[in-house]
């Protein structure tokens, strides 16, 4: 039983975050009967498992909010701001009532009474109903039907560009039509292998718009004719007479613009017509709409046994490719470039499964800014943006605190009253926005405020009062916003429960660093403030320089290389104290076959590798360089959990193992060691 | 003795140098053929590194030194056996490089005699108790998991004193 109300608890939890946010977003659509029936639909769901599990408190509970919003839902009654702080309140109460101590914490208890007692009197108002014809019902699903040519260059392949592979990525975004062209085809004598003959018409009915197509085509621009034109607002490939009249027109030849206007023309004819079956159709579709199982829970550990296993079939593939190239089988060459497709599409797969939205983490977000801007009588407008861009689960949790930390800082420190706002010719609204996108390997995430900006000047005195820098030599700007990342640094004289401790910046640059990311900051005087962190997509994945030392195999990740030089063995033998003069400048470096105890001499040339750490570069020795790899990162475990220079292994598709270096750690350590 | 139970156990021995040491078959995950390790530099000495087992990384310890004993060399019969121990409420595998391996013996509880007295550097915990194999060697029973999730090496040498004190 034990093992189901624990099924229920989490349930439960996702239930009730599901409910804050459509509460929130009711807040500012109060008529939208979409959102009104989720509210219903969530509280219903929480009512009938809390009294099959035992949650009684709970089931009651949502009974009677559950009773306000029927009448919502059926116009006896309309949303008011009042409502909407009841349900707020009860939302925090729900979340205390699956926790264990519920039935037994008396706090909770009165809570429970106090609520119900105001749900009750809400209930007994007499409330006039406003009611709106609801528009924003009808359904919109905004999709489109788009006509793409793409004409590939007849050298495409020089740069190993394989066009099929961009026909994939097309019909990945929604349902596609490709018509090839063949006509260029030279007979077979004159075929050159080389060269790519043929050319796709595409048409693709999809919800995403033009650029989302072009951005497929992005690497190939220059390599080939492309015209993306939007032909219908609807979806008409699946419209099976399209498909008829379009097999009807081609003669071998690329559409005419006319010809396609044409058939689209005549589709519409007959399709306005029967409006009543249209109808039908999409309540149809609505309801099975709203029966279907769109997600389903997976426990964490079997995540992790499908990572592992996709991992072991990458290596293991290639291994088969080896053997591929070595036996040059026709047939087996074929196979194994198939699996090849197959096994990259999987493990694309496997890791967006361990990547969620942060979205997730964001409705939090919104609840905090409703309830701290209240609290601080600030009017705050909240915006959001790309939010759902993906990172790994574990990432997303290590960097909400911190940003629940930017936020309230925001709130606090950076916009400023409503009357000073005004006072400065800004809108008494404060905004913050917070946007998320994805930058190759990195989810960048910035929370943007129009607030009064950080104080640089003040932040400079502070600094010089602690000694943080030097009392004489002018310090830039830049310089001055660094500051604010040293440990135990706060302007704040007074401080609030809400922020200006002093733990602050510093933790989150050491979180970030911790994680492969960073944190920067800008900053203008009455303008606003604006820190973004960048993490990386996953932890799992490092894009690294693959090094030796003898026989040993490292990997440095890539984003902490600045520069890599040739240098002789013999050069950084007659250095002075191991900095070598580098164009110029001093470059402390470490040996590391003797920082990692590995014997035998150096050859005679080696690599110079020059690391960003803290500002600046430090050079680490390495014996020669594999290449780039991509190294799917394992850790050792538990028994090496004390092991802080090694941040994990990555096997080879040769099955050999190569440690993943954690070079910030790694200068850190030898730079303690040498300085005692 | 909190239970005594009547059931038979059974366990999986190997041997340390000249010694028989024995665990319960149900930590014994697998034995695996002795492959190349990959040293993790400034690491203690008795952690000889990782290994490769079927594209999941493997951590491989000396368990000589572990034990006290000179470090491993390796040899035709030596084997890599995968425990599974817990650390902290966690379960986590752990190679563990043998000299060879043994054989997986039934027991019943009065087989096993209570743990020797090996001294005072011996801990008391690590050792469940004693028995004698089929090929009449003594043999010491091991607490796996306590063994493991001990950082520093153990002092658990046994000489034929003390076996022939136990075996009364």
């Amino acid at each position: 039983m034990d093992e189901f109300r624990k099924k229920f608890i989490e349930e439960a939890t996702d239930l009730i975050n599901a409910l804050e946010s459509s509460v929130l977003s009711l807040e500012n659509n109060a008529n939208d009967k979409e959102i009104i029936n989720e509210v219903f639909r969530i509280m219903h769901s929480l009512k009938g498992g809390g009294a099959m599990f035992g949650f009684l408190a709970i089931s009651e509970f949502t009974h009677n909010l559950e009773n306000i919003y029927d009448e919502i839902r059926t116009n006896k009654k309309s949303i008011t701001k009042d409502l909407l702080d009841i349900t707020f309140i009860s939302v925090d109460h729900l979340r205390n009532l699956i926790k264990s101590d519920a039935d037994t914490n008396q706090a909770v208890q009165n809570k429970q009474k106090e609520l119900l007692a105001k749900i009750s009197s809400y209930v007994n108002e007499k409330t006039e109903i406003v009611t709106e014809e609801n528009t924003a019902d009808e359904q919109n699903n905004n999709i489109s039907t788009y006509y793409i040519v793409f004409k590939p260059n007849k050298d495409i392949f020089d740069n190993g560009t394989n066009p099929l592979f961009l026909l994939d990525d097309i019909a990945k975004l929604g349902n596609s039509y490709p018509v090839v062209r063949a006509k260029d085809v030279p007979g077979i004598g004159a075929i050159d292998y080389t060269r790519c003959y043929i050319y796709w018409e595409i048409f693709l009915e999809t919800s995403q718009n033009e650029s989302e197509i072009s951005d497929i085509f992005m690497f190939v621009e220059d390599d080939c004719d492309l015209s993306v034109t939007k032909i219908s607002e609807t979806n008409t490939i699946s419209d099976l007479r399209f498909v008829e009249l379009l097999n009807d027109a081609d003669n071998g030849v690329i559409f005419e613009p006319e010809e396609i206007n044409a058939i689209i023309k005549s589709l519409k004819k007959v399709v306005e017509e029967p409006q009543s079956i249209q109808n039908a159709d999409d309540k149809i579709k609505k309801f099975s709409k709203e029966s279907e199982i769109t997600s389903i829970r997976i426990a964490t550990e079997k995540i992790d046994i499908y990572m592992n296993l996709v991992s072991e079939l990458v290596t293991a593939l290639a291994g088969l490719k080896l053997s591929t190239t070595r036996l040059a089988d026709p047939d087996l060459i074929e196979i194994t470039e198939n699996i090849e497709n197959i096994t990259d599409q999987i493990r694309d797969n496997a890791l967006s499964i361990t990547l969620i939205p942060i979205e997730n983490t964001v409705v939090r977000f919104r609840r905090l800014v409703r309830d701290l801007s209240a609290d601080f009588n600030k009017s705050i407008d909240f915006q959001t943006i790309g939010t759902d861009t993906t990172i790994d689960k574990t990432l997303l949790q290590i960097i909400t605190d911190p940003l629940m930390h930017i936020i309230r800082n925001s709130i606090d420190h950076g916009i400023e009253y409503p009357d000073q706002r005004v006072k400065n010719g800004k809108s008494p609204i404060g905004n913050i926005t917070l946007r998320a996108y994805r930058s190759g390997s990195n989810v960048h995430i910035e929370v943007e405020d129009d607030g009064k900006g950080l104080d640089v000047e003040r932040i400079m005195s502070k600094a010089k009062e602690k000694n943080f820098v030097s009392q004489e030599t002018p310090v830039s700007k830049a310089e001055a916003i660094k500051v604010i990342f040293h440990p135990g640094f706060s302007t704040v004289d007074k401080i609030t429960d809400i922020s200006g401790r002093g733990v602050g910046m510093d933790v989150l640059k050491r979180k970030m660093f911790d994680v492969r990311g960073d944190i920067y900051v800008e900053t203008e005087k009455n303008k606003g403030t604006k820190i973004t962190l960048k993490v990386p997509l996953t932890l799992s994945i490092v894009d690294g320089l693959l090094v030796t030392l003898r026989d040993k195999l490292y990997i440095i990740p890539l984003t902490s290389i600045a520069r890599i030089k040739d240098v002789t063995y013999k050069f950084l033998t007659e250095t002075s104290r191991n900095v070598a003069i580098i164009d110029n400048k001093q470059v402390p470096f470490y040996m590391l076959r003797d920082e990692l105890d590995i014997k035998g001499d150096y050859p005679e040339e080696v690599k110079f590798i020059m690391i960003k750490y803290e500002g600046k570069h430090v050079g680490l020795v390495f014996d020669t360089i594999i290449g780039e790899y991509q190294a799917v990162l394992k850790p050792l475990g538990k028994l090496y959990k004390k092991h802080e220079i090694i941040s994990g292994a990555s096997i080879l598709g040769n099955g050999k193992v190569a440690l993943v270096l954690d070079t910030n750690k790694i200068i850190q350590k030898f730079s303690e060691t040498s300085n005692q | 003795m909190e239970e005594i139970l009547n059931v038979n156990e059974t366990y999986l021995t190997f041997r340390l140098g000249k010694e028989m040491f024995a665990a319960s078959i149900e930590k014994a995950i697998n034995i695996i053929e002795m492959v190349t390790i990959t040293e993790v530099p400034r690491s203690p000495e008795y952690m000889m590194g990782i290994v490769n087992v079927r594209g999941s990384v493997l951590p491989v310890i000396d368990t000589r030194m572990k034990f006290g004993m000179p470090p491993s060399e390796v040899s035709r019969t030596s084997v890599i056996v995968t425990f599974n121990i817990e650390i902290d409420g966690d379960t986590t595998y752990v190679g563990a490089l043998v000299d060879e391996p043994g054989s997986v013996i039934e027991l019943t509880p009065d087989q096993i005699s209570d743990p020797p007295n090996i001294g005072a550097k011996y801990k008391s915990e690590l050792v469940i108790g004693t028995f004698k194999d089929e090929e009449d060697r003594f043999v010491l029973l091991i607490d796996i998991d306590k063994v493991f999730t001990l950082d520093e090496l153990l002092e658990i040498e046994t000489n034929t004193n003390t076996s022939d004190n136990i075996d009364n």
